[in-house]
């Protein structure tokens, strides 16, 4: 069906439109002020040039439709479709696109801006913006029509861009249009109003070309706060999995466990719909569910065989400790339950404080679901990795008592969405560890083998009077 | 806190407060001079609007680092103000100087009100350096005659190449910014125990940011007034509330970042490798020493990090060294701990300064110059030796507090500066003690 054929004659098609388009409105009315156009220009190739990565396209065209806004403005709507037609032509650098696509962005940007200009004449607006007089007729006959003219480019970009991509890619068209427009096309449509700020300044105030400085740089800086932002949580993110990575070190079959935790629990909060915000402190709650693991002694994870009450009471502290450890950090909110309550019991019998059904908070029994779930499809000592399918009927028969069910089918429905492959490890080659020892070794997350808990411990003392805030013990 | 203000004779931040309430006093004599020969002032809608944005950007000033508020919009609103030459076009802006300063101060205490209400900490020092700075352009453009008339007049007559008045206005805003920079700058590092130049790069490096968003909005307003009246105000201050926004959101991702690193960095005292407390002591000294060595932002930071994770190489050993990896542990064991932490650190990727750091800090000080010939050596980072006396003081010092033990500490780091330990850097630490013991006797 989608043959690149088909792409080519479309864009030769639409070339060739914006080409007559252009021709076509010159024959009325050239640009009003060449200098104008020629500073629009350089600045729409820098604004084509200087691109933050992390923002996506959608912030991209920001700038560059904010000055071809500015330029119907100060130079009238033939100038404004050269100005945006110069940032693609003059497009360098080492990863220049084939000159096919070039041919279409800048066939792109000649028919927005015609189709913004169009729209902003249609609803009255003003070519000449020093010819309003009161802030009044500023806003009515300048802002207004603008704004219009701002939605038309965004809508007009999104129709035409989807056609090609839809095209190339064999996609629905209408879904592809969609897409654009959600990613960030709509925003756009707010950056206009820095288009209006920018040809007051330059010319209604009769500032000149130093007006684009002047309303261009705290644009580019915010842009570049917002970069510094995407940078640095995307260094906090790796900082913490590099740290809960050393702590995992400590035993061998766990590596990668609790970003897989995170992963599967996020998985689960997906499918349950929670909303972004909740979904990320989830997935810090996943990261974070067993660094209390470094207060049990090495040898007690490693222990064979029955476990006495006091190595029991070592085992089941871990969750206090990871609170105790975690405590400080003031965004992690409700990840604080999630950790505490991670190894509790839907009918009571779990740890560290026995807590029932849905008295136990929600974070807890995504976590305690997608913790047993990556436990049962890794490699642990004492058996090999299970498949999904097993582990998802392992989890369902255990529902109600042990894990809560709605996220049992939630990550049941989740798994049937996504790839994935239990977790296969070769057995160590780490020479402190004996061999023997590494061989026995029970995992606490997995429920066919959940270490017993002796009779009084279930009564449990630690519970007596422990809540999140005050858990020290 | 109250006993360093009571311990300080006089300190930068009460010459600025001092000279910032010299300003507004000064300003609302001339103020009430004014109004008793003239009656009531014209352009009442031009001065609420200006003391509204004034107020509100005083009530969202933001954190960008620990100790460090800025109230953008509230400072474009007061620089736009003082510019201000006309209202709407054809209408000329009647007020003078003290009108602008006296109208400040009255903006800034509406925005603070909320703030003292809610007990959140009043930033005494920033708002005394901003008045004095707003003062100073407010004199400077609208009182000192140039040629015969002041600034503000004068570039009402140039109706031709209006750009001059964008321009004058720039270099105007640059020199006041700077100013208000520098009085920053000299207030942190009297409070922070550094030298000035570190900070002063550092809150130029700022200025040449969010600085920069401030100053061109304010000019903006003060230019776009004459097409577009007061509707410039809140046009031209919506857009720095988004930068005030971005950068806001960073300095949270920061501080949250920060949080983290310090709260898992107690994994080894949990895990019983290290003495409770021992990263979040060694980071604090580090730091201190740090800036009497005249370590910027970046640098103390990653300071910072490497110091609360210097012990966590430890963690990559199956059980831990008896009493820790003090130093009183081999050297090899030390230098073998100070790799595995690096590797750790290395995994991160986006901290390898702080992993060299990390992997260097068990290097005596004088490696480099064993070297043989000819075998090119680089010397151990500076950090690196900051933190190796450090752990060591502090190891050292241990659990029993007291004055006779610190000074022993001192006294044998001081033997190791033939070797072991950078004299400038056990230099820093004496003075760091020195420091704490007299702010806090019963600390340290």
């Amino acid at each position: 069906m989608a043959t690149p054929g088909r792409t080519t004659v479309f864009v030769t098609c639409t070339f060739g439109v914006a080409v007559s388009v252009l021709a076509v409105w010159w024959s009325f009315s050239g640009p009003r002020s060449w200098p104008a156009v020629g500073v629009l220009a350089v600045l729409c190739v820098i604004g084509a040039q200087a691109r933050v990565r992390s923002l996506g396209h959608g912030a991209d065209l920001s700038i560059n439709s904010i000055v071809q806004l500015t330029a119907i403005l100060l130079t009238g709507p033939v100038g404004a479709m050269l100005v945006g037609g110069s940032s693609w032509l003059l497009e360098l650098g080492r990863n220049r696109p084939p000159l096919r696509v070039r041919a279409f962005n800048l066939a792109v940007a000649v028919l927005i801006t015609a189709g913004a200009s169009g729209a902003y004449l249609l609803v009255g607006g003003q070519l000449d913006i020093t010819r309003s007089q009161t802030p009044g007729q500023l806003v009515v006959r300048v802002a207004l029509p603008l704004i219009a003219a701002n939605v038309v480019m965004c809508l007009l970009n999104a129709v035409l861009l989807a056609a090609v991509v839809s095209m190339h890619n064999a996609l629905p068209y209408r879904e592809t249009v969609g897409d654009i427009l959600r990613g960030g096309g709509l925003a756009y449509v707010g950056y206009g109003v820095f288009g209006l700020l920018l040809a007051v300044v330059w010319d209604a105030a009769g500032v000149g070309p130093m007006a684009a400085v002047l309303v261009l740089a705290p644009l580019f800086i915010a842009r570049w706060a917002f970069a510094q932002y995407a940078d640095e949580r995307a260094a906090h993110d790796r900082t913490v999995a590099a740290l809960v990575q050393a702590v995992e070190a400590k035993d061998h079959y766990t590596r990668g466990h609790s970003e897989r935790v995170a992963k599967a629990s996020v998985l689960i909060g997906r499918t349950v719909a929670l909303p972004a915000q909740r979904t990320a402190t989830l997935h810090f709650a996943g990261m974070l569910h067993d660094v209390g693991k470094i207060g049990v002694p090495t040898a007690m994870l490693r222990r064979t065989g029955a476990l006495t009450d006091e190595e029991f009471a070592a085992i089941a502290r871990h969750p206090v400790q990871g609170l105790e450890l975690v405590r400080e950090i003031e965004f992690l909110g409700e990840a604080f339950e999630g950790i505490l309550h991670h190894h509790e019991r839907m009918d009571g019998r779990g740890y560290p404080m026995g807590l029932m059904g849905e008295a136990i908070p929600e974070f807890a029994r995504i976590i305690a679901v997608a913790d047993a779930f990556d436990s049962m499809t890794s490699t642990r000592s004492y058996r090999q990795a299970r498949e999904v399918d097993e582990a998802v009927l392992e989890l369902r028969r255990c529902a109600g008592s042990q894990f809560d069910s709605e996220f049992v089918e939630a990550l049941a429905h989740g798994l049937e969405r996504t790839e994935w492959e239990p977790t296969r490890v070769a057995s160590p080659v780490d020479d402190d560890v004996p061999a023997a020892d590494v061989l026995a070794a029970v995992d606490h997350d997995d429920p066919r083998v959940a270490v017993p808990a002796p009779r009084e411990y279930r009564r449990g003392t630690p519970s007596t009077g422990m809540t999140p805030s005050g858990a020290s013990a | 806190m109250r006993q360093r203000v009571q311990s300080a004779r006089f300190t930068p931040s009460t010459f600025v407060v001092a000279l910032a309430t010299l300003c507004v006093v000064g300003a609302l004599v001339a103020f009430a001079v004014r109004v008793s020969n003239e009656g009531a002032l014209d352009g009442a809608d031009v001065l609420v609007s200006f003391g509204l944005a004034v107020a509100v950007g005083e009530c969202l000033r933001v954190q960008i680092a620990p100790g460090r508020d800025v109230a953008p919009i509230g400072m474009a609103a007061a620089l736009a103000f003082a510019l201000l030459p006309e209202a709407t076009s054809g209408r000329a802006t009647g007020y003078g100087g003290a009108t602008v300063i006296v109208l400040v101060a009255v903006g800034t205490l509406l925005g603070i009100a909320p703030h003292l209400l809610t007990d959140r900490a009043l930033d005494r020092d920033g708002i005394a350096h901003r008045l004095v700075s707003v003062s100073v352009i407010a004199v400077l453009f609208r009182e000192v005659p140039f040629g015969d008339v002041p600034l503000v007049e004068r570039v009402q007559l140039w109706d031709v190449h209006r750009w001059r008045v964008a321009a004058v206005m720039v270099v105007a805003v640059g020199l006041t910014m700077l100013l208000d920079a520098c009085l920053g700058a000299i207030i942190r590092a009297s409070r922070e125990h550094s030298p000035l130049t570190p900070v002063v790069r550092d809150d130029l490096r700022d200025l040449a940011g969010l600085g920069s968003a401030i100053g061109s909005t304010g000019i903006l307003i003060a230019l776009a007034a004459r097409p577009m009246g007061l509707l410039a105000v809140p046009v031209f201050l919506a857009p720095l509330l988004l930068t005030q926004f971005a950068f806001r959101r960073y300095a949270t991702v920061r501080a949250t970042y920060h949080q983290t690193v310090r709260a898992l960095s107690r994994v080894t005292e949990i895990g019983g490798y290290t003495e409770t407390g021992h990263s979040l002591r060694v980071a604090e000294l580090a730091q201190a020493m740090g800036r009497q060595l005249g370590f910027g932002e970046r640098e103390l930071r990653d300071l910072e990090y490497a110091a609360l994770l210097h012990d966590i190489g430890q963690l990559s050993l199956t059980e831990a060294i008896p009493g820790g990896a003090t130093v009183m542990a081999a050297a090899g064991e030390q230098r073998r701990i100070a790799g595995l932490g690096a590797e750790v650190v290395r995994q991160a990727k986006v901290l390898d300064t702080v992993a060299t750091i990390v992997e260097q800090q068990a290097e005596p000080y004088r490696r480099a110059q064993e070297a043989p010939l000819g075998d090119e050596v680089d010397g151990v980072p500076m950090a690196s030796r900051i933190i190796r006396v450090a752990n060591a003081y502090d190891d050292l010092v241990g659990d029993v507090p007291g004055r006779v033990r610190r000074q022993q500490a001192l006294e044998r780091l001081q033997l190791g500066v033939a070797y072991d330990y950078d004299p400038r850097v056990v230099a820093a630490l004496r003075r760091v003690v020195e420091r704490f013991e007299a702010e806090l006797p019963d600390r340290v």
